[in-house]
């Protein structure tokens, strides 16, 4: 903090005045740092769901594909694979969560599989596009997760900076200009004083 | 050559088949490594011995399955050249389908190449055209050219189009097991009956499950002359309930259940092993019977599917009793 220090009333004023916005500011962000880890915390519980249910998914639509394929062979699983030409469709929104910008994840269009694929395969198939889905549930959320908690980083820091640097900094040199400030007030008290003793003196003499 | 040469060929492959004990000790297996070292000990040597990669490994298989079947073809001749062709002609069908779907797809040449099975080698369409047909059209034209598959022309649907391919090809087979002089006509019919039925049965089934409109489903439907009438699976179809067929059909009740358990892959294996069972349980009085070159092929089928599923169970590192759940040994 470079401030040019003038030992003055006026600017010791100045200073408080200062200094009561810098610590509205510290409340207001430690409000925000409070919030954000309430939606830090409830994010992260939802994606520790998310990704035990998506983990299990995974793991039958893995285990499916492994026994189609270890039955029909790679052929049927390959060629089958190539009747989708149709892709998924997402469109990726911002929304502004506390001032940060997080992704939102809009899926427009999903390709129907029903009637599709050969019987044998649907199954998997439908699966398949149910964890896509899901997939992109937890790649909303984790990024959601990332960047919230990088605001949250920085918000401490801001936070720790005013609550361990600049306020402390602004409190000693108003404590320390208000002390100079009383002191010249004061000699410049005893400084009358003295003069008003030598003023009546000598017009006693 | 005659029948009697043929068939006594076909007792000697029989004896070169791995043995059930033999095929378990392989899926025990834990590397692909390990599995071309065993393989390499018997004939399959020389078409893995060089294959790194589970496809690799694939492709070998299928080119040893295809070998061994040739060796049919050059010995037969007259009708029952005629009918092995046409019998054969499934896995051509197979490849089929599979070229069909990766043109729909706009697979690259290289990549279909890359999967099908060597069929070439049991005569039949020349693949190479239809490889380089530009699209799905140009694939069908050349099928129709061919006479070997009647596919109508207005059909779009991929797979309905893939279940006329198979249709026809029954057909065919059907008229020359009835046309061809063959000692062992009506078990040879019972067979292709069986294995229509369970096709039949298994479009039936998985359709009602995952509530496909009955009139498509119809449409996916083959005519089997040794098995229920079309359109009585038609009337069934109907009537939307898949347990229906359950007590319909007592004797596939194995079959059927691995449908309503949701686990689809145990219905092949129970097919395979239902017509093996058929195969096994028929005893032909005489030691030489066309019916036992039928036995081989499938014999040789169930021993080929075997290994490729080893060989990705392994990759894939399932767990011991999911190995032995699918393969094919009883």
């Amino acid at each position: 903090m470079s401030l040019s220090v003038r030992y003055t009333r006026g600017f010791l004023l100045d200073l408080k005045r200062r200094l009561s916005f810098v610590q509205r500011a510290h409340d207001l962000l430690e409000m925000k740092r409070d919030q954000e880890i309430r939606e830090l915390g409830s994010a992260i519980d939802r994606l520790r769901e998310l990704r035990v249910v998506l983990e299990k998914r995974i793991e039958e639509v893995l285990r499916d594909l492994a026994m189609l394929q270890a039955v029909y062979g790679s052929q049927e699983i390959i060629s089958a694979s190539m009747l989708m030409d149709e892709r998924i469709e997402i469109e990726v929104l911002p929304r502004n969560v506390m001032g940060v910008n997080v992704p939102m994840i809009k899926i427009v269009r999903v390709p129907e599989v029903k009637g599709r694929y050969p019987l044998h395969i649907e199954g998997l198939a439908e699966k398949v596009r149910g964890l896509l889905e899901d997939l992109l549930r937890a790649a909303e959320l984790e990024a959601f997760v990332e960047l919230i908690a990088e605001d949250l980083r920085k918000t401490s820091i801001r936070v720790n900076a005013l609550e361990k640097v600049i306020i402390p900094s602004y409190e000693a040199m108003i404590r320390k200009i208000g002390e100079v400030v009383e002191q010249s007030a004061l000699e410049d008290f005893i400084r009358v004083k003295l003069v008003k003793r030598v003023l009546e003196r000598r017009r006693t003499e | 050559m005659s029948v009697t040469y043929l068939v006594c060929r076909v007792h000697g492959y029989e004896t070169r088949l791995i043995k059930p004990n033999r095929m378990l000790e392989l899926a025990s297996l834990s590397s692909l490594e390990a599995l071309i070292r065993a393989l390499g000990e018997v004939d399959y040597g020389r078409y893995i011995s060089g294959a790194k990669t589970l496809g690799e490994v694939e492709q070998g298989l299928a080119e040893a399955f295809i070998s061994k079947l040739t060796p049919l073809l050059e010995l037969a001749s007259g009708g029952i050249r005629r009918f092995l062709e046409a019998y054969l002609r499934r896995y051509e069908a197979l490849n089929l389908t599979w070229i069909l779907r990766m043109k729909a797809g706009g697979a690259p040449r290289e990549m279909v190449e890359q999967i099908l099975l060597p069929t070439w080698r049991l005569g039949g369409i020349d693949l190479k055209l239809i490889l380089d047909a530009e699209n799905i059209e140009a694939v069908k034209k050349i099928i129709r050219q061919s006479g070997a598959y009647k596919i109508s022309e207005d059909v779009k649907d991929l797979l309905q189009l893939e279940a006329e391919l198979w249709r026809s090809h029954y057909q065919r087979v059907f008229k020359l097991a009835s046309r061809t002089k063959i000692s062992d006509s009506r078990e040879v019919r019972r067979l292709l009956g069986i294995e229509l039925e369970l096709s039949n049965l298994r479009t039936c089934v998985l359709a009602l499950l995952r509530n496909w409109d009955p009139k498509r489903v119809q449409g996916l439907l083959m005519d089997n002359p040794a098995g229920t009438p079309l359109k009585l699976l038609q009337e069934l179809v109907e009537r939307r309930d898949p347990h229906i067929f359950m007590e319909r059909f007592k004797m596939f009740r194995s079959f059927l259940e691995k449908a309503i358990s949701g686990n689809v892959w145990l219905m092949e294996i129970e097919a395979l092993r239902i017509l093996k069972r058929y195969l096994d349980s028929e005893r032909i009085g005489k030691f030489i019977s066309f019916f036992y070159i039928l036995r081989y092929i499938l014999e040789l089928e169930i021993e080929y599917r075997n290994l490729r599923a080893i060989a990705v169970m392994i990759h894939h590192n399932l767990p011991q009793e999911s190995r032995r759940i699918l393969l094919i040994t009883n």
